[in-house]
């Protein structure tokens, strides 16, 4: 199980990054997740308006 | 019998105000769902390291006291207002009525007829006639657009300016726009009290919304999302209502049926239908506008400023003549609470006319660096927000008209896909808001 961007859904608002504590994401165009630094606590899922986070 | 159940879906500035106005009025049980875990949508902020970073709204009210939204939201009760004094809600002015930088020179002014000098005696002449209250339409054939009308009458200097506005408030350029539409908006502006900004940034409205709504015992469900809207008569325990809900906590799979009399949504048209089921009859010549009305993107950049930099002015500052970028403001010269002290926050927005939105973000940097000289020495970039899809600047393009009532009885649209003609931004929700809110009302009470 882990963070993905489903890239279809994702518009790049960036809403995830400020839920974000721990630099895991990068958006520019399209979110990207750094997986070394994700902690899995999944506070961007839940600010994303879109659905494009998922946890899978 | 208790009270009938309205139901409110989408937490934005229209779903809240709206649920706010029902429950003022005591006569209904007020729910209000919103998928996402805060409340605001996009007329609201993230803090972020002190930074209040908006996630929409730019912190503006652009017609400031004299508009729909404030007589919205702080006219008094008996007004059709919601008061929100009462609750702190504030308005403060911007430093200018407009502003503009151009070839590296910056210019304001503390009215419209301060603006006159920048342009040529041609438009100073034709400005009253432009103006004139009288004047809903334009004077000449409307079936050209904006761009083309505005260039019969007016210099290319101001087309430019007037341009950029409309850039940076309703990210489109004026060849998007029917001329009937971009004189009321420029009507709309001239005449209208200076930008404001909500005290607190745009939470600070919606923090007032969210406490009005406590005092008056209507419920806020965060983190709630609607599947389906079906006849109440689809399930046994929501017989005795008009609608029936399906409503899911998300990250759960189980959703349980909730009972609604009327319902208020202020999810955008496609997002309606698609919740409907097949049981509500909508005409085919509604669903082909709503099929052929495109959402507007946009893109914003959030630069943290120091306080070394020579422009002081919050007022909105046009940026004529650039390819993408229409213009930016600096919040934190009404509101130093946007930013931490001696820092300050700058938005800027342009439109999107090319899907590829990764480009449009380079040509957007491009574009700033060039024209304010002093960004790469003073400003840091936080963020850069798009919006498009099924998340965009306003789910209808200004002037797109889609129609508050889709013909389902006892169901009504708020928020940016029904905006009044010529309202912009804030203001466009809270025009149309009240007749929505009133046919709901009279439909439950009789």
């Amino acid at each position: 199980m882990k963070l993905q961007v489903i890239d279809e859904l994702c518009v790049g608002c960036s809403y995830c990054l400020m839920a974000c504590q721990d630099d895991a994401l990068i958006v520019e165009g399209l979110c990207e997740v750094i997986e070394t630094n994700c902690t899995d606590c999944l506070r961007c899922l839940l600010w994303c308006p879109t659905g494009a986070l998922v946890y899978a | 019998m208790g009270k009938p159940k309205a139901l409110v879906i989408g937490a934005g500035v229209g779903g809240l105000s709206s649920a706010a106005k029902m429950a003022q009025s005591g006569d209904f049980e007020v729910t209000v769902y919103e998928r996402m875990s805060f409340a605001g949508g996009r007329f609201t902020q993230h803090d972020h390291d002190g930074y209040q970073i908006p996630t929409g709204a730019v912190h503006m009210i652009p017609h400031g006291k004299k508009g729909p939204f404030a007589d919205l939201i702080l006219g008094k009760r008996s007004k059709g207002g919601l008061d929100l004094g009462r609750h702190g809600v504030e308005f403060l002015p911007t430093t200018h009525f407009a502003c503009r930088l151009k070839d590296g020179r910056y210019q304001s002014a503390n009215s419209v007829y301060g603006t006159l000098p920048w342009f040529t005696a041609r438009d100073t002449l034709n400005l009253p006639r432009l103006l004139a209250k009288g004047a809903k339409q334009p004077w000449a054939d409307e079936t050209v657009d904006g761009r083309t009308w505005l260039r019969r009458y007016f210099s290319d200097e101001f087309v430019d300016f007037v341009d950029a506005f409309s850039n940076f408030a309703v990210s489109l350029r004026f060849e998007q726009m029917p001329a009937s539409t971009v004189v009321r908006i420029l009507q709309n502006s001239f005449w209208s009290d200076r930008p404001h900004i909500p005290k607190g940034g745009c939470k600070g409205v919606i923090d007032g919304l969210r406490a009005d709504l406590r005092e008056n015992g209507a419920k806020l469900r965060l983190t709630h999302e609607i599947t389906e809207i079906l006849p109440g008569y689809a399930e046994e325990e929501t017989k005795d209502h008009r609608f029936c809900v399906g409503v899911r906590r998300r990250g759960r799979d189980a959703a349980s049926w909730v009972g609604a009399d009327s319902i208020i949504h202020n999810g955008g048209h496609p997002n309606l239908l698609k919740a409907l089921s097949d049981d509500f009859e909508v005409a085919e010549g509604i669903r082909k506008q709503i099929a052929d009305t495109q959402a507007v993107g946009g893109i914003g950049f959030c630069f943290a400023l120091d306080d070394d930099i020579p422009v002081r002015s919050s007022g909105v500052t046009m940026l004529p003549n650039l390819e993408r970028v229409g213009g930016f403001v600096i919040p934190t010269f009404s509101d130093p609470s946007l930013a931490p002290e001696g820092k300050h926050l700058m938005i800027t927005h342009q439109f999107v006319p090319d899907p590829s939105v990764k480009s449009e973000i380079g040509k957007g940097r491009e574009d700033l660096y060039e024209a304010i000289p002093w960004l790469a020495d003073h400003g840091e970039e936080i963020c850069v927000h798009t919006y498009h899809r099924n998340w965009p600047c306003n789910r209808a393009p200004q002037g797109a008209e889609l129609p508050m009532d889709i013909g389902v009885e006892g169901i009504r649209l708020v928020g940016d896909g029904v905006k009044g003609h010529g309202w912009m931004m804030v203001e466009g929700i809270a025009a149309n808001l009240h007749q929505a809110v009133d046919e709901i009302s009279a439909g439950m009470r009789a």
